[in-house]
């Protein structure tokens, strides 16, 4: 099984390991936490102080007529009217409190250890996957680990403060909301065990019938080109029909559990009347204390019901809590080491000051790759590239000539052999100093949402206006820029959705070559955008690759023509290496790739002559 | 109001169910309001057991109140308390039924909602397709369903239960003092005006901080897609600025919610248990005046409970009925659209392939430009006819047309019968088209196949696929037409889903074909190589091929070249090629690419 698939953990034991780290988490903040657990125990306090108040008053004005005790009666009640204001009040403002935090941590948490994870985890992590732990997971966890055991602590404390009462006022009578308890509590687990276990599958069906929308959508012209409403839409009535029948299977479930608790505890009620009107009627207790008795054994119910509902719930919180804690968990598989880090600072805090120069030569020595479980996609590689040159990969998807690329980047790091950078093994260097010297530009062009500066600045933060519109200039982005009514303010729209591709990758060459790399990579860079922009891309390209060592790998041939170097990969290894003539000569596998670019570019063409 | 009636149209089927989840509703807290009785009879009859209680002092029904006075001592404390478990049992039983059937009526409304919804979206023009935004329709047929559901079966019956519980304990406390029980709704107005200023405060302080979350997870979703470019600029600091930025932004607006609930609940507790030590200290002064008994005083303490709670309710209710008149109008807004079928054809003639277009033009309705300019050709049954233009000419509003996606202006006949005359459904049974981006459905490769006509048996299914080239590909993936395709299965390359839809059609054995630029994703040979095996296979397909491929269009009876909506030539390639215009133009690009690339070669070795 899919180990990123949503498991079922409903019948998982408790972890203890797991709640530990949950509760370090919780008592980060130990001040919100002993004011809220102060509260609970002041509520639960009241809540036991009123019906003792009232059956007080039973007992004191209307069977003994002392009506001198009124004004003390009032301050007391007075008194726990308005600690009930204020402690119900801290206690949600707590609570809450509590909440959000622990949220905000958990989510600062898990994002800090996104950004320290190496690429080889987003590549085998779902993005879906990552964005749930980060938000409903952290959210139902935060909830849980507020309300939830908040809930139960005052649970635990009301019934143990109603039965300590119910003890000490009548041990006899006491004995049947003993006997009664047990009785609740498993009622009480059992069902909501099953409850929460039939609206998973209603939960499970629900999204089935989100994704059915989303298919007859996106598919509705396919579906009336072949005719195939009917058949939908009874797929779908199906769908909708078992949604149906579970949902109200739960429902069922839970509407029994009201009724029966309601009649268990009134059988208790029944003992007590029968007890306890026996006592008032021989005169060994007070009609108020009776009326204590059956007032707590109908409302005793409700805590019994908070602590096994929060019982079940536990394990769905414990299953939040097992994913985001292997998020936060994850082991690193490209990290710098102690002492690197002591030189030359971490991914947070760079020491800029240490930092050398970094002039462009790399150097691969005996490089072999293979990712963790998979086959070994590079064996044996050796590869030197000087200062300055300019080399391309070209050969299939799969080639390995990506791992290359993501090997010199190192986003992956070599299973054996070494990696130098002007000479020296880039591990002996940390990973922030070769990436802030590394200018990258990717097959797609990924912009972040907001303004074309701000998207050009992120590749220097502390460029200045002019030097933005230099490179601007240089590449190629001020020209559609300046037909823009706001120019450089322009909002680029989510991955930068309101900009045509074309543009989109004028602009990520201008990130790239802001700080002035002196390594930079063009991941087919030219392979999302059409015949036409390609033509002038090509011409910015010539001019960008001048003065620094260029790798590209590309799909698009015409755009390495020019390369110093073009290398073509085959399962990992060179089988041809030369200039562009050269290797056309030789009429081998460049040859054939240079072909099938040749018509499907003229095909492309004829589309728009 | 409008809105309002349309949202009882999904109720009207269900009157009957509804009648009788009223009544239960009803009967909820007005059973309850006698269960305080039973207790207030225990205890009179505690305190004074020698004289019997007569129907004036309680509001039991007399025949029990006769059964009680049979018995004395222990024996009338058992009846009674085994009298108030039956009672209980038949309250439990209203309880189930109410909760049960109100389920019932839930679920049914939220199938009728979604299955009218789905149903109507499948028929809803291809124009309107072409312009939705996928995201929002979505949500409206997922949370705007589920708002309107929950108002019909939960909120409704909520009201309902309110005023019935505000009813029967003003009732029942009437009973006992009338005093008492104005004493006792001295504090609904107010914990009634803060529930409604409260909710009304909270909804709008939650759609801020749904949008604050929702800015924070957008954040959160751009790092993890652009991870390649944070890593790549070292941007780690800056990403995790950002990052915290939203989240302390959505942090902040979740503890002002939060607040808001803290003060609400915690003044709206204290006026709830004032208002129970308003009562106790009322009632004790009453009986130090002699007014009312022990019995009066505990069933007015239970009494209390049934005017303070519900209260609080009222004010959600009020609050997300505003949201709920959105919800029934965005929904409404779906439902209005009229769908393609509103104006459709009743005829089912014969369909062979003869297809003759007079004078036919199109244009959408909100653009003043014609996409097509009286277009006027003719295909023979059995004929392959072949569209080539540039992008935009104008070539899949032909087709689209052909099939009924769009409506048109001036004469189409298929087989001497006017299309729009025609059913359109029939008019797709018998004219098959294959797009150029084909949807795939979310099922194995045999059930995607076979998806037009399930009893189909596996061997048509293999020549399909055969004839399509896509056998090969299928039988090389491990489970084979086993193999699940889509969105949660492998994904196809552009090539495979189209062949896999050339398969798809192919087994429907449909009389026309048309495939809209539906072999782009494939290369030149295996293209050649699916026309070989068509032609093989059918002598009587009519045929229409959109495509770029001049190569694929010059073996067709008939070429037509289109720019900008107008036909401009038509004939066969022998003919274009002689003719000045764009085939030749396309013809002296594409027609010798192999001796082109030589040359350049032979240039660029030198």
């Amino acid at each position: 099984m899919n180990q990123f698939e949503e498991q079922d953990y409903s019948n998982s034991k408790i972890d203890a390991k797991i709640w530990k780290k949950i509760f370090k988490l919780v008592l980060k903040n130990k001040k919100h936490v002993a004011v809220l657990v102060t509260a609970v125990i002041c509520l639960a306090f009241l809540d036991v102080m009123y019906p003792l108040l009232n059956s007080y008053s039973i007992s004191t004005f209307f069977e003994n007529q002392e009506y001198e005790k009124i004004p003390l009666f009032i301050l007391a009640y007075s008194l726990v009217v308005i600690g009930y204001g204020v402690t119900v009040f801290t206690f949600i403002k707590m609570a809450g409190k509590v909440e959000v935090e622990v949220a905000y941590e958990l989510r600062k948490e898990a994002f800090l250890k996104l950004q320290n994870l190496p690429f080889s985890y987003y590549d085998k992590t779902p993005a879906g996957w990552i964005m749930a732990r980060l938000t409903s997971d952290s959210r139902k966890l935060s909830n849980i680990l507020s309300w939830g055991l908040v809930d139960m602590l005052w649970g635990f404390a009301t019934m143990s403060g109603i039965m300590i009462i119910l003890i000490l006022t009548n041990i006899r009578l006491a004995l049947i909301n003993l006997a009664l308890t047990p009785v609740i509590f498993v009622i009480g687990l059992y069902f909501r065990k099953t409850i929460l276990k039939a609206y998973r599958k209603v939960r499970k069906i629900n999204s089935k019938i989100t994704a059915s929308y989303s298919e007859g959508i996106s598919g509705s012209k396919t579906t009336k080109t072949l005719v195939l409403e009917d058949k939908t839409n009874t797929d779908f009535s199906n769908l909708c029909n078992e949604m149906k029948t579970n949902a109200i299977k739960a429902v069922i479930r839970s509407s029994v559990l009201f009724p029966i608790l309601m009649v268990v505890s009134y059988v208790g009620v029944l003992f007590i009347m029968r007890l306890g009107g026996g006592m008032v009627l021989n005169g060994d207790l007070s009609l108020g204390v009776l009326y204590l008795f059956i007032i707590c054994t109908i409302q005793f119910f409700d805590p019994v019901m908070h602590v096994s509902t929060m019982i079940a719930e536990l394990q769905q919180a414990q299953a939040s809590a097992e994913r985001i804690m292997s998020l936060i968990e994850t082991p690193l598989d490209i990290y710098d080491e102690a002492d690197i880090e002591n030189k030359y600072g971490t991914i947070l805090h760079p020491k800029k000051e240490n930092w050398e120069r970094l002039n462009g030569e790399i150097e691969f020595e005996n490089v072999s790759f293979k990712y963790e479980k998979g086959e070994t996609i590079l064996k044996d590689f050796n590869l030197k590239i000087k200062k300055g040159m300019n080399v391309a990969l070209v050969g299939e998807t799969g080639s390995g000539k990506s791992t290359i690329i993501n090997l010199i980047s190192r986003f992956y790091e070599p299973t054996t052999g070494i990696i130098k950078i002007d000479g020296i093994d880039y591990k002996a260097r940390s990973i922030s100093w070769l990436h802030a010297n590394l200018g990258y530009v990717l097959q797609n062009p990924f912009l972040f949402n907001g303004t074309i500066m701000e998207n050009i600045r992120y590749g220097k933060l502390d460029a200045t206006e002019e030097e933005i519109l230099e490179i601007s200039k240089e590449v190629g982005v001020d020209d559609f820029v300046q037909t823009f009514d706001i120019k450089y303010n322009t909002i680029v729209g989510e991955g930068g959705s309101k900009l045509s591709v074309g543009q989109r990758q004028l602009i990520c060459f201008a990130r790239a070559l802001i700080s002035n790399p002196k390594i930079l990579i063009l991941d087919e860079a030219t392979s999302s955008i059409d015949t036409k922009t390609e033509l002038s891309i090509q011409k910015i390209i010539e001019k960008i690759t001048k003065d620094r060592t260029c790798l590209m790998v590309a799909h698009r041939l015409s755009t390495v023509v020019n390369a110093d170097l073009i290398l073509v990969i085959k399962k990992g290894e060179i089988v041809e290496k030369g200039s562009h003539s050269d290797l056309l000569k030789m009429q081998g596998e460049y040859y054939e790739l240079y072909r099938n670019q040749f018509i499907t570019n003229k095909l492309e063409l004829s589309k728009n002559i | 109001m409008s809105t309002f009636l349309k949202l009882m149209k999904w109720v009207r089927s269900y009157w009957f169910l509804v009648l009788i989840i009223a009544l239960l509703t009803i009967f909820t807290p007005i059973t309850y309001s006698y269960v305080p009785q039973f207790i207030k009879y225990l205890m009179d009859f505690i305190l004074n057991s020698s004289t019997p209680i007569i129907e004036g002092d309680i509001n039991l029904p007399s025949f029990l109140l006769d059964i009680f006075s049979n018995f004395s001592g222990f024996t009338a404390i058992w009846i009674l308390g085994l009298a108030l478990i039956i009672y209980l049992i038949f309250r439990g039983i209203i309880i189930f039924f109410n909760g049960y059937f109100k389920g019932v009526y839930s679920e049914n409304i939220a199938k009728d909602v979604r299955t009218s919804l789905f149903a109507h979206i499948q028929d809803l023009p291809y124009s309107y397709h072409n312009k939705l935004d996928t995201g929002d329709l979505i949500q409206r047929c997922t949370s705007d369903v589920e708002t309107i559901r929950g108002f019909l079966s939960v909120q409704m019956p909520e009201l309902l239960f309110v005023i019935a519980s505000l009813s029967a304990g003003v009732y029942q406390m009437a009973l006992i003092d009338v005093r008492i029980m104005l004493v006792t709704l001295v504090t609904v107005p107010i914990n009634f005006v803060t529930s409604v200023i409260y909710f009304r405060y909270i909804y709008k302080e939650f759609t801020i901080s749904e949008e604050n979350e929702a800015k924070m997870i957008s954040v959160l979703q751009e790092n993890v897609n652009g991870v390649r470019v944070v890593k790549a600029f070292a941007r780690e600091p800056y990403a995790i600025n950002r990052f915290e930025e939203e989240s302390r932004k959505f942090t902040k607006s979740s503890e002002k919610i939060n607040n808001a609930m803290a003060t609400f609940w915690g003044f709206s507790d204290f006026i709830t248990i004032g208002q129970y030590a308003l009562t106790v200290i009322v009632s004790v002064y009453f009986a130090k005046a002699g007014i009312i008994s022990i019995g009066d005083i505990i069933a007015c303490l239970m009494y209390v409970g049934m005017l303070v709670y519900p209260i609080k309710r009222l004010g959600r209710i009020i609050g997300d009925f505003s949201k709920t008149i959105v919800a029934t109008k965005r929904v409404e807004e779906i439902l209005g659209e009229p769908t393609e079928y509103a104006n459709d054809g009743k005829l089912t003639p014969v369909v062979t392939g003869n297809i003759s277009f007079e004078n036919v033009s199109f244009k959408f309705d909100d653009t003043k430009e014609h996409l097509l300019n009286n277009v006027n050709f003719e295909i023979k049954s059995g004929e392959t006819i072949a569209i080539v233009g540039k992008t935009g000419a104008g070539k899949s509003t032909i087709v689209n047309i052909l099939v009924r996606m769009y409506d048109y202006f001036g004469s189409i006949k298929l087989d001497g019968v006017e299309l729009r005359e025609i059913k359109k459904k029939w008019v797709r049974e018998n004219v098959g088209i294959i797009l150029q981006d084909p949807f795939i459905y979310g099922k194995t490769v045999m059930e995607n196949i076979r998806i037009g006509n399930p009893a189909l048996d596996n061997k048509a299914v293999f020549k399909a696929a055969q004839i399509a080239s896509l056998h090969n590909d299928v039988v090389n993936f491990t489970e084979g037409y086993n193999t699940l395709v889509g969105e949660k299965g492998v994904t196809l390359s552009g090539g495979q889903k189209q062949r896999l839809a050339i398969a798809r059609m192919l087994v429907l054995n449909k009389p026309i074909m048309i495939f809209d630029d539906s072999l782009s994703a494939v290369d030149t040979r295996t293209d050649l190589n699916i026309r070989n095996a068509l032609k093989m296979r059918e002598k009587q397909l009519t045929s229409i091929i959109i495509t770029h491929r001049i190569t694929t269009a010059l073996q067709a009876d008939k070429i037509m070249v289109l720019e900008d909506g107008r036909i401009t030539n038509i004939g066969t390639h022998e003919e274009l090629v002689k003719k000045e215009g764009l085939y030749k133009t396309l013809w002296s690009i594409q027609g010798s690419l192999e001796d082109e690339f030589k040359d350049l070669v032979s240039k660029e070795v030198e």
